[in-house]
């Protein structure tokens, strides 16, 4: 099981990022979505 | 606009450039030990994110905390100088300083490794610095920069961002924030990279693709040969820069060295790199997989031999098998493109100045390999190719203390060693005179 999550660090803070914009992440062995990047927009 | 994580590497980098190099040293030794203490889940993350087998992984989280530990060593030896006067009553001083906040983009095929030795770099000298994994990587990335902030990083000295590369990259190197750009990727990519750095003169080290020659001379250990080529050849599916990508074969040895190479690669163990046993996993996407079909149509269609593989598995994921391709005529697409993917193509020579001129025909020069048990051939050889690091008789050419990068369009300057400290030191001489 996928056990990281996902946040940006920006100035010592991680957070979720910016307007909960995300893309996925697949785990190339099986194809499948394992989770959600976060994107920093600023 | 100025983004908040430009503001924050900003206002960290005017207080952590004044502390001491033991104090860093003290930080970044922590966060080794972080490192090695969490390597089992963050090697766990790294296997599912890219798809190496977790012994790869376990490995790479291990060099990562090697080489923050070596960083720590090496802040204290930023050694300045001092300079014999010409005239009386005058000292002329050489200083090192860190050349500013920081810029990191690093890559999905070593997404710890990059990413480790971009911050510990830049800690060490007294940068801060916002590094920008690959999207494909994102846990490893944020697992290695847990390990530093809990080490006691101060808030803004590192940061992680994350999302589309082309704005993030434009925004962030158009600031005239950050003084230096480290990038580990394509050679597009570097030179676009570059072309932005250019508008404020930001400092680079473009550590980009090759095409590595591996030359196997008639005096080799064929079988030692065999042994090194094949751990390095589907290390990571392939998906190395350092990874041998063109082999010249002595026309000699050429049939016993191809028949033993596709006798070992058919043992190779392909399957999900969280299994045990398992040597090559997947690679990293779906369309990886339709290029290595192309780049394996071509050679065949100029008249290549397919010895093995050449196809993806039947299964769930993204699997090519081990490959060899024999015969491959200078002008297959292979030849040329770096492949990225367990391809391996073969092609004999008959001389050493036939086979140096082949192996120096790309624009690309960061790995070269060759096999001889011929001290002049080792020296001679050595010292004609056109690469950054050279490996004889075997591949490791990427050590914490050793410098890593390459030549012509593989980029310029290194990482690792006592370069890639210097890489975010800038040179200030300060002339005295007693008032």
């Amino acid at each position: 099981m996928y056990a990281e999550k996902l946040e940006l660090l920006i100035d010592g803070v991680w957070s979720q990022g910016s307007a909960g914009e995300t893309s996925p992440l697949f785990n190339p062995a099986d194809g499948t979505e394992i989770a959600r990047v976060p994107r920093y927009k600023g | 606009m100025t983004w908040i994580a430009l503001v924050g590497a900003d206002r960290a980098f005017k207080s952590w450039k004044t502390t001491t190099a033991a104090f860093r040293w003290d930080i970044l030794s922590k966060a080794a030990d972080l490192i090695e203490a969490r390597c089992a889940e963050i090697a766990r993350t790294l296997t599912m994110e890219n798809g190496k087998s977790l012994k790869e992984a376990s490995g790479e989280i291990q060099f990562c905390a090697d080489a923050t530990r070596w960083y720590a060593e090496e802040a204290k030896r930023a050694y300045g100088r001092i300079i014999p006067a010409h005239a009386a009553g005058i000292r002329q001083l050489v200083t090192k300083e860190p050349v500013g906040p920081a810029l990191g983009f690093a890559a999905w095929n070593f997404p710890a490794g990059n990413v480790t030795l971009k911050i510990a770099a830049a800690l060490a000298a007294g940068c801060s610095i916002i590094v920008k994994p690959s999207d494909e990587t994102p846990g490893t990335a944020v697992a290695i920069g847990r390990c530093f902030q809990d080490a006691g990083v101060p808030a803004g000295a590192v940061n992680i961002v994350f999302g589309p590369p082309a704005p993030i990259s434009e925004h962030l190197i158009a600031s005239p924030i950050p003084r230096k750009v480290s990038l580990t990727g394509s050679t597009p990519v570097g030179k676009l990279l570059q072309r932005l750095a250019s508008e404020t003169l930001k400092r680079c080290t473009m550590e980009l693709g090759g095409h590595a020659p591996v030359i196997i001379f008639e005096d080799a250990n064929i079988e030692k040969a065999l042994d090194v080529l094949i751990a390095s050849k589907f290390r990571n599916a392939g998906q190395v820069c350092t990874s041998p990508t063109r082999f010249y074969i002595h026309e000699n040895i050429y049939e016993r060295f191809v028949a033993g190479f596709v006798e070992r690669s058919s043992k190779v163990v392909v399957g999900n790199g969280l299994d045990d046993g398992t040597q090559m996993g997947p690679l990293i996407t779906e369309r990886r997989l339709d290029l290595m079909d192309g780049y394996v149509k071509d050679a065949v269609d100029r008249g290549a031999k397919l010895a093995l593989g050449g196809y993806r598995l039947n299964r769930e994921g993204y699997f090519y098998a081990p490959t060899v391709l024999r015969d491959v005529p200078d002008d297959a697409l292979i030849m040329h493109e770096e492949p990225f993917g367990p391809i391996a193509p073969m092609a004999s020579f008959s001389s050493v100045d036939d086979v140096i001129a082949r192996a120096n025909s790309l624009p690309f020069g960061l790995a070269a390999y060759l096999f001889t048990t011929n001290l002049a051939t080792s020296a001679d050889v050595g010292e004609a190719l056109e690469a950054g690091v050279v490996g004889v008789n075997h591949t490791s050419v990427h050590e914490a203390e050793t410098p890593f990068g390459g030549v012509n369009e593989s980029g310029y300057g290194a990482e690792s060693g006592m370069e890639g400290l210097d890489a975010y030191l800038r040179t200030k001489m300060i002339a005295e005179k007693r008032a």
